[in-house]
């Protein structure tokens, strides 16, 4: 019997209960996985009403532009029906984020071909410039050996700073929004972030 | 190299390390995990004698994708073609009269512009009552559940209490069908511990037609004497004690007691929670119960004084959650034999 025939429920709202704790229980990340092969449509409402809104930031956070990051949006959302029923990420927040960072990557390098004569305009994306070691900037990357360099850099990082650096560069975080998440100043965050990206750039000329 | 480089470097770094991060910046609590979200917290949620509700109240069932060419699911689209009734929307019936006898037409219709709602049918118990919802729009879609958004509309239900003041805990939930080339809805609305088989209910309709802001209410007045029947079990499972079955129209709830030392008051009943596997009828017929895919059980939980103990109900529909051979049943209770919980049968008449 294919227990993954049967049909499923679904809370469609809320309840609102004074003094009482209300949990909605919905499609966990696997199921939403699964569901890609049956009903990509469905599939994709949970998606949306999931990770539509963090990764519309991702996207507004790389592109600065609404209908730019809007577009991104839907062509992951296009990507997501093609690719997750073969791919079968073990982390679906992990595999549509990383998409729609590419994506929005790509539009950005398109972009800076096209209008901005290769001027980045964005913020957490444009710090990490400031760790480029002016030696390396003229070389053609390697990717394999950048990736490798950049997970080897965030490894000596204690987790917690780990945690911030990636909370700035990978999801796309303010300030604000990290020190908030971990419960920390501002100030702190932002002199655990300065404090990274130097060492992230001695770190990178030492490799070159 | 260019920030470019370093970004699409950092893209696609060990999964493991994103994770990590995750994890201490707080985006992935345990409760996500385990495919839990919390949707409101309201008031003083007091860690001693509290009430947890952990309401999944519904509803309904979503027939998937490659289901059409199912033959499995087949069997209820036929199902569901042939009769008429509310209850083939959400499952078969083979014993006539059973569950028809607990349906009640309400046949209430709204209007907006050329588009019509119409509350056809209703079958509750105390504290739950299904509404059956047709439409004139006509959709292009497989006979049966219909997953993905056709109508942009919030549908949501309750009852209308004389005391104007109070606001008990309603949930619904909501899904779509096609039935002849139609739109159809099915709505739940529950409460927990609140008798609403007499009160005067609605339906809200809110949403954009023609880019015109609409909102339009159908208003009923529940009137069946719910069914209910409470069997003392007490059978010790594992660590569970379990304590009753209560039995009703629309769902099962098992009640039970475990001994734990909590940290919170969700964590008790998320934590703690007794899987159902199946139920076996008086006459042999076993129904698989259908927990997949968030299929959406009711629970409540309260702790004792001393936070030692938890008190703990988990409900599962008999309307839509239960099936043998393929096809969804709609299970009249009286007929319940035994249940089996954990792997363990417990025969409770």
């Amino acid at each position: 019997m294919d227990r993954n025939r049967w049909p499923v429920w679904k809370i469609v709202n809320q309840v609102q209960d004074e003094g009482k704790l209300l949990v909605e229980v919905m499609l966990n990340d696997n199921q939403i996985v699964e569901l890609f092969s049956r009903d990509p449509d469905g599939a994709l409402s949970e998606v949306v009403k999931r990770y539509g809104e963090p990764m519309r930031r991702i996207a507004v956070s790389i592109l600065m532009d609404e209908r730019d990051a809007e577009e991104c949006v839907n062509d992951t959302y296009l990507a997501a029906c093609k690719k997750i029923p073969i791919a079968k990420p073990a982390n679906l927040r992990a595999y549509l984020f990383r998409m729609i960072r590419n994506f929005a990557f790509e539009r950005l390098r398109h972009d800076h071909a096209k209008k901005r004569g290769g001027e980045a305009v964005v913020t957490s994306f444009e710090e990490l410039s400031e760790c480029i070691p002016d030696r390396r900037r003229a070389e053609s990357a390697d990717e394999t050996r950048l990736r490798e360099q950049m997970e080897e850099f965030l490894r000596q990082l204690t987790k917690e700073r780990r945690a911030i650096f990636l909370g700035r560069f990978w999801f796309m975080y303010s300030v604000s929004e990290i020190a908030a998440q971990m419960g920390k100043d501002e100030k702190y965050i932002s002199n655990q972030l300065y404090n990274m990206k130097k060492k992230l750039k001695k770190y990178l000329k030492r490799k070159d | 190299m260019t920030e470019y480089d370093l970004n699409k470097a950092l893209n696609n770094i060990d999964e493991r390390l994103i994770e990590e991060a995750e994890e201490v910046l707080g985006n992935r609590p345990s409760e996500k995990k385990q495919g839990i979200r919390h949707v409101a917290v309201k008031g003083n949620v007091r860690r001693r004698t509290l009430r947890v509700v952990l309401t999944a109240a519904c509803v309904v069932v979503l027939l998937v994708g490659t289901v059409a060419a199912s033959g499995l699911v087949q069997k209820v689209i036929e199902n569901v073609r042939k009769q008429n009734g509310m209850v083939t929307l959400v499952g078969s019936q083979d014993e006539e009269g059973v569950i028809e006898e607990a349906v009640v037409p309400i046949d209430q219709t709204v209007e907006i512009d050329d588009l019509t709602f119409t509350v056809e049918n209703i079958i509750g118990d105390a504290e739950v009552v299904f509404a059956e919802i047709s439409t004139n729009y006509q959709i292009d879609e497989p006979e049966g559940y219909v997953l993905k958004p056709v109508l942009g509309f919030n549908i949501s239900g309750k009852a209308l209490f004389p005391e104007e003041e109070t606001d008990y805990g309603v949930m619904n939930g909501l899904a779509q069908f096609c039935r002849d080339g139609k739109l159809w809805y099915m709505l739940t609305i529950s409460y927990n511990n609140v008798d609403i088989s007499h009160a005067d209910m609605m339906v809200e309709i809110k949403g954009k037609w023609n880019d015109t802001q609409v909102d339009r209410v159908i208003e009923w007045k529940n009137d069946y004497e719910p069914k209910k029947e409470t069997i003392a079990v007490n059978q010790q499972l594992g660590d569970y004690l379990i304590t009753n079955v209560v039995l009703s129209t629309t769902r099962m709830e098992l009640q039970y007691e475990i001994e734990s030392v909590r940290t919170s008051g969700q964590d008790a009943v998320v934590r703690h929670k007794l899987l159902l596997d199946s139920i076996k009828l008086d006459d042999g017929t076993v129904l698989q119960y259908n927990e997949i895919n968030g299929f959406m059980v009711q629970a409540l939980g309260y702790a004792s004084e001393d936070d030692t103990k938890t008190f703990g109900g988990r409900y599962f529909n008999l309307i839509g959650g239960f099936s043998t051979g393929g096809v969804v049943k709609v299970v009249p209770f009286e007929r319940i034999k035994s249940i089996v919980v954990e792997g363990v049968e417990i025969t409770i008449r």
